[in-house]
């Protein structure tokens, strides 16, 4: 039989999904992961109860690189294997539109200053939200944590069509 | 010999160690984990155990099984008993005395909870350390934010939208 080498971020992730910051987030309820098949990583997240919404929506982080590179993220359907339809996507008021936006890259990824596809070409987000700015040290948890708290804040409503 | 792991955390370092320790372990036994996960020999000596959210440290020598600390419980190692917290807020300051196991989602609760601010906006705050920009998490503990000194402060500030 051949032995399969993991290569050096995937190794790294699969550290990280193993250690403290990530497995208390799994204790405490905010965050599980399904398959990793390398460099996508399968993370659903729990959201808060809203009518018609999910108890946790998937996400699906392109994680090459990592974690010199930032990941990258989309909405996931566990069902089909694919991109999450818009229409069931997340819906809000204020904030959660403004992260969850079909009309950026196509609705390829998240606008948030922690992923890597919107984090090219925003230098201003690195003055303007020092916070989300994706950070090594932090690893996956940083982006993890932020879509936990925008998916269990009160900007959050549900389900665009639900 | 069976073990458990435990989610430990130490003063003035923001790790969260998932460590691996005997079914048996004592306080003693303990602090010397938090030891070899990197807690520096001068932050060690007069240290306290906690239990998370625990108003007092545990008593040297206890077992932290008979102390009902099981698998994947929180524990805090720091020398400080309390952490006075301040808390700003436009022109509203609150001061807090929290043990260092207080998470930093505890501090922020009781502070919106004081000034009577809605549950709904207070989804739309968060804590960051003053003179800084600094936002840490709220699972995080307080007395990893501390070091040397037993105070810390904050600022409630809004969530901005991300725009540009």
């Amino acid at each position: 039989m051949e032995a399969v080498a993991i290569l050096p971020d995937e190794r790294a992730l699969r550290s990280d999904l193993a250690a403290g910051p990530f497995q208390l987030g799994v204790c405490l309820g905010h965050w599980r992961h399904g398959a990793i098949e390398w460099p996508f990583a399968h993370i659903a997240i729990a959201a808060a109860k809203r009518p018609g919404g999910p108890t946790e929506w998937w996400f699906r982080f392109d994680c090459a690189g990592y974690p010199q590179q930032a990941p990258t993220a989309r909405l996931w359907d566990p069902e089909t294997n694919q991109p999450l339809p818009t229409p069931r996507w997340p819906a809000g008021r204020s904030r959660v539109p403004a992260v969850f936006r079909p009309d950026w890259k196509d609705g390829t990824c998240l606008y948030l200053p922690c992923d890597r596809v919107s984090a090219a070409g925003h230098e201003n987000w690195r003055t303007q939200h020092p916070s989300l700015v994706w950070s090594p040290a932090r690893g996956i948890v940083l982006y993890l944590a932020e879509l936990h708290q925008l998916l269990n804040s009160s900007d959050y409503t549900g389900v665009r069509n639900g | 010999m069976p073990t458990i792991q435990l989610f430990l955390q130490f003063e003035g370092d923001r790790r969260i160690e998932l460590v691996p320790v005997d079914d048996s372990a004592t306080v003693g036994d303990l602090l010397a984990v938090a030891a070899r996960a990197g807690l520096p020999a001068d932050r060690l000596d007069g240290a306290f155990v906690f239990a998370h959210e625990s108003d007092v440290p545990l008593t040297p020598g206890t077992v932290l099984k008979a102390a009902g600390i099981c698998d994947k419980h929180r524990v805090h190692v720091h020398r400080c008993r309390k952490v006075e917290v301040s808390v700003h807020f436009n022109e509203l300051t609150k001061q807090f005395n929290y043990p260092p196991a207080t998470t930093v989602g505890k501090v922020k609760h009781e502070f919106v909870k004081e000034i009577q601010m809605s549950p709904v906006d207070a989804t739309e705050h968060v804590l960051q350390l003053c003179r800084s920009t600094d936002r840490p998490e709220p699972d995080i503990h307080i007395g990893s934010l501390v070091c040397g000194c037993c105070s810390l402060c904050f600022d409630l500030v809004p969530v901005k939208r991300i725009e540009g």
